[in-house]
């Protein structure tokens, strides 16, 4: 019997060249974007779950005021847990420390991710080593552990274990131990592990992630409790030690976080980490994958159904010689689990040659390799799916013709009319014209940001990162001759740039109880010059001024407001662990030093030591030129680092770079959902149209002309359309406010977009509906009417 | 073997109902070589899908083989169709997609017959009829009474006791028509009982009885005297 289906499925399609395209392609499409998404979601899903005991390991992270969460906890954190706790096995602290430069012989390598960590780290996070002892490679303060991928970099064959190389051209290290994440992902994906090189011994401070291995079994909530009493406590007698208050703000929640929910579950987490997950995107491209196979399915129901007329004899003949009623439903499943397959084969294909534009979009490195055996079984099973969903209700539909009525043809329409078939496309269309609506107002809210004004001016700045603490009194000694160079307009150095993680600090106001968090930025004088700060008040830090560059400090406008400075200029404030007061010398308008996902903020500017990036404001025609000459002066400033450089304004937009990815999943998902919808859209007109063609020869010939004939045909869909179209407005609005809730500067919901994008599709569908009723109209009647 | 008692047939449009059929009764039995005769229109077909348990009637009461069909259970009555009943149309209605031989096959997987004995009883069907060259061939690729051979052969290869034929000649020129009927009087003389519709009084000829209906009543109901046909 299958064998029979199978034949005679084979044969349909092949008479049915063009449906079992239209089906086929539709189904292949929309299969793609679900086999990619899905490849994305079962990749983002499988972080850290590898991770022998990951089910025991948390990171810690506080809470306050039930908002934000941060990760940086103080140093001496991971000591007592280890101590105090009988549930903990073992606890370790964990540091993000940016680039590095490796050095090997003549070979120099920036490795972009390195981290600094306790000796036990290993012991709490089982890694997995190629080579070293996880519980003694880190026993040497000069040991050093690399990735997999940085010794083949480095070391190529030879081995690496005991090799000496050179960090930031100083130090130098030994290898002892190597971790090969054989292909698997982890939210650790350093390539470099060296131990601290410092401890802060105060329970105020902040600055490094604590990760603890507990007991299987122990109270989770037990220990967050515990360590919540024990922590503020610390903290309290910390601050009344140096005589400070204590305010709420210093009081957080402890709370652990598990250790495979670390990847996709940190996006509200103040912490650095590259390739941050984010669940939520998950759930909307888990949504939009099953929204696009949703109307690829529609498509298959639709043409197959359309196509019922001329099935109907076919059933008729089949349950006269005797067939039952689920052997036909059997008989019509296989065929659309055919085409599935067929349509499977083709995804496969689709997804090898998009997958690498799909990476960019996602910012992944995804392989089909990655899934194997599994991967296979579960495109197998989703294709079968697909064929299923798709095939039942025409399945039903046609096999519950009697064969009286589709036999004896005068009576035979196919039912219906059509009503169940108009609300798919229907549907189809509402959701094309949703994602596509959303796609614009993305584009638009990303377009908005970039040329937004800043409050300061960040175009022609080239901005380096320093290495040494040392290097900001080189480039004092040097700064004359970097302004001697012709196109250099000023040059700075700070310890953050608008636009990077930027730390916050507790201030006390003089005559306040309370403390206060801004941010907080270093700077040397000519910042607001490179920078193209606005004064409002007072002046900038001056460098005749001694206290300028020790605490003097200049605030910005949202400070003044929020708390309430009713005379900025010349009140004192100081930072909580300083002993002296300092004084506000100015106040600057205020500008967005972080992306424009969020308000500004206070923020305090001052003196101090600590800075880690150059800032150099050019203007010049000749960009080649005047970056040679900075960077042959900046071999004497940091002779052990060849210089890098970015440009202020490409970073900034690159704040933006998750929304764009985000905005171009949703455009290619709509598109590829149009093309879908087109698809079925020409497969109905041709239904349509061969069903009309004698109507349409006899109207010819009673002198009706082309044009009123594809009227006749379009018009009908183009209804359907327009309806699509007031669905899709109501609900993108609806989604494209939600959105902009995640940012503080929004775009207007301009209304001109929405019948922009609507009129567009409308005459895009329109030409796809023209194609099949012009050459119907275009028949001579005489050849139409001959075929009844 | 069919018994009719008050059968009636009626389409309802909007409130007025339209009498396809009033008040059929008529017995056949076992071994009868039926003919039902009169203008178009006048319901013929509609009493021949009731017998086929293709349609049934909206009164009265019909038995098959002493089973009371109008009462029965769909799943029952789709037994009876398919193991007692095979079709022939005016219009063939083969399936496209499928050869000659699929064709004839097809009811007999429907009957789960198992492959070695279909081959046999397929091969027995186009031996008989002379198409085994024609075996591999679409529908399409055939003449028109070639095409009703193979509907032939598809509505008896399953061995039904009963044949219904609705104007199974009605497509073909006299010629081919004349083949088909000689194949069903010789299924007659092997015993199986046939019903047919035609408006031909020769093919009428053939039968054993004839069954003349008019408006969607039996006007008049005689028997075929061997070798010619009584007037009346
Ligand atoms: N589904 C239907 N709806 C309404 N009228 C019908 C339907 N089927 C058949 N009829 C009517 O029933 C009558 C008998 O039809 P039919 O049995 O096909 O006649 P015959 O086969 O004798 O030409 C016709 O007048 C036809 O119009
Ligand atoms: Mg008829």
């Amino acid at each position: 019997m299958w064998l029979n289906y199978l034949k005679i499925a084979f044969r349909r399609l092949a008479n049915n060249r063009i449906v079992s395209v239209l089906n086929s392609l539709a189904l292949a499409v929309g299969l793609t974007v679900a086999l990619l998404i899905g490849i994305f979601i079962t990749h983002e899903l499988q972080y850290d779950r590898w991770v022998p005991d990951h089910e025991q390991v948390f990171r810690v992270y506080r809470v306050w005021n039930q908002t934000s969460n941060v990760v940086w906890t103080p140093s001496p954190l991971a000591e007592k847990l280890r101590s105090d706790y009988p549930e903990v096995i073992s606890a370790s602290g964990l540091s993000p420390s940016g680039e590095k430069l490796v050095e090997l012989a003549d070979k120099q390598i920036f490795v972009e991710h390195t981290a600094a960590v306790d000796s036990t780290f290993f012991q709490v996070v089982s890694l997995p080593f190629a080579a070293g002892d996880p519980e003694t490679a880190l026993s040497d303060p000069k040991g050093m552990i690399i990735s997999t991928k940085l010794a083949e970099i480095i070391f190529g064959e030879e081995d690496p274990l005991g090799q000496t190389i050179r960090l930031d051209g100083t130090d130098d290290y030994f290898i002892t131990g190597i971790i090969s994440l054989e292909g698997r992902n982890s939210h650790l994906a350093f390539d470099l592990y060296r131990r601290f090189e410092w401890y802060s011994p105060y329970w105020s401070g902040n600055n490094r992630a604590t990760y603890v291995k507990v007991n299987q079994n122990s109270s989770v909530e037990g220990l967050e409790g515990k360590v919540t009493t024990d922590v503020n406590k610390l903290v309290q007698q910390e601050l009344a030690g140096m005589n400070l208050n204590v305010n709420a703000e210093d009081q957080a929640e402890w709370r652990l976080q598990p250790f495979a929910k670390i990847h996709l579950h940190s996006s509200e987490y103040s912490w650095i980490q590259s390739k941050k997950g984010n669940i939520e995107h998950l759930y909307i491209f888990g949504l939009i994958a099953v929204l696009v196979l949703l109307v690829a399915i529609f498509n298959y129901v639709n043409l197959a159904t359309a196509q019922a007329t001329q099935r109907g004899r076919e059933i008729g003949v089949r349950k006269v010689t005797g067939a039952m009623r689920s052997q036909l439903v059997s008989q019509f499943l296989t065929e659309s689990i055919l085409i599935a397959l067929v349509a499977g084969v083709i995804a496969i294909v689709l997804t090898v040659l998009l997958l690498p534009v799909f990476n960019e979009v996602v910012d992944r490195t995804l392989t089909l390799q990655e899934y194997g055996l599994l991967g296979v079984i579960g495109m197998v099973l989703l294709t079968i799916i697909t064929g299923l969903l798709a095939g039942t209700y025409p399945a039903l539909v046609i096999s519950g013709y009697r064969p009286v009525e589709v036999m004896q043809k005068k009576f035979f329409h196919a039912g219906d009319k059509g009503l169940f078939r108009k609300v798919l496309v229907t549907s189809q269309f509402a959701i094309t014209i949703t994602l596509l609506l959303f796609m614009a107002f993305i584009y638009k809210q990303i377009h908005f940001m970039n040329s937004q004004d800043l409050g300061f001016d960040p175009e022609q700045i080239i901005t380096v990162p320093l290495n040494f603490s040392t290097t900001n009194y080189s480039i004092q000694n040097r700064k004359n001759d970097l302004l001697a160079i012709p196109g250099v307009e000023a040059a700075s150095v700070s310890s953050r740039l608008p636009g990077k993680l930027i730390p916050d600090w507790t201030i006390r106001i003089m005559g306040r109880e309370e403390g206060y968090n801004p941010y907080v930025i270093f700077t040397d004088p000519d910042f607001a010059e490179v920078m193209d700060l606005n004064v409002k008040e007072g002046r900038y830090l001056d460098e005749e001024i001694a206290a300028d560059s020790v605490n003097n400090f200049v605030v910005n406008e949202t400070l003044v407001r929020e708390f309430q400075l009713d005379d900025p200029i010349g009140a004192e404030i100081k930072f909580t662990s300083d002993t002296v007061w300092g004084r506000i010398v100015g106040v600057v308008e205020d500008f967005n030093f972080h992306s424009l996902t969020r308000p500004i903020r206070p923020l305090v500017m001052g003196g101090g030591e600590r800075k880690w990036f150059a800032s150099v404001r050019l203007n010049t025609a000749e960009l080649d030129q005047v970056l040679a000459s900075i960077q042959t002066l900046w071999q004497e400033i940091e002779p052990t680092h060849p210089m890098r450089f970015e440009f202020l304004d490409e970073e900034f937009a690159a704040l933006y770079e998750e929304q764009s990815r985000f905005g171009n999943t949703v455009l290619y998902s709509g598109l590829l959902t149009l093309l879908i919808a087109l698809l079925g859209l020409f497969g109905l007109t041709m239904f349509s149209v061969q069903r009309r063609v004698k109507e349409i020869g006899i109207r010819k010939i009673l002198g009706a002309s082309v044009s009123s004939i594809v009227k006749l045909i379009s018009l009908e869909f183009i209804l359907l359309i327009i309806v699509a179209f007031l669905i899709a407005v109501p609900v993108s609005f609806y989604i494209v406010r939600k959105w902009l809730e995640n940012f503080a500067y929004q775009t207007d919901v301009s209304w001109w977009l929405f019948p922009v994008i609507g009129l567009v599709i409308i005459i895009i569908a329109m030409i796809t509906a023209s194609v099949q009723s012009l050459r119907a109209a275009n028949l001579r009647p005489a050849t139409t009417l001959r075929t009844e | 073997m069919i018994a009719l008692k008050n059968i009636e047939k009626y389409y309802t449009n909007g409130f007025q109902k339209t009498w396809v059929l009033r008040d059929i009764t008529t017995n056949i039995a076992q071994g009868e070589f039926v003919t039902i005769m009169g203008p178009s229109g006048a319901g013929k077909s509609t009493l021949l899908n009731i017998i086929g348990m293709l349609d049934s009637g909206d009164k009265g009461e019909y038995h098959f083989l002493d089973e009371p069909v109008m009462k029965l259970r769909e799943k029952r009555r789709h037994e009876l169709h398919k193991s007692y009943m095979g079709f022939v149309f005016q219009a063939y209605h083969l399936i496209d997609e499928l050869t000659v031989y699929e064709n004839i096959e097809t009811p007999l997987l429907y009957r789960k017959v198992k492959r070695s004995e279909r081959q046999s009883m397929v091969a027995e069907m186009l031996d008989r009829f002379g198409i085994v060259a024609k075996k591999d061939l679409f529908p399409h690729q055939l003449s028109g009474g070639q095409q009703q051979l193979v509907g032939v052969a598809r509505a008896i290869v399953a061995r039904p006791k009963l044949l219904l034929a609705d104007e199974p000649t009605g497509n073909l020129h006299s010629a081919q028509g004349e083949i088909i009927m000689d194949l069903f009087k010789e299924l007659h003389d092997e015993g199986m009982t046939i019903l047919q519709v035609t408006h031909s009084e020769k093919n009428a000829s053939y039968g054993t009885r004839i069954l003349e209906i008019e408006d969607g009543f039996i006007r008049e109901d005689y028997p075929v005297r061997q070798g010619g046909l009584i007037g009346h």
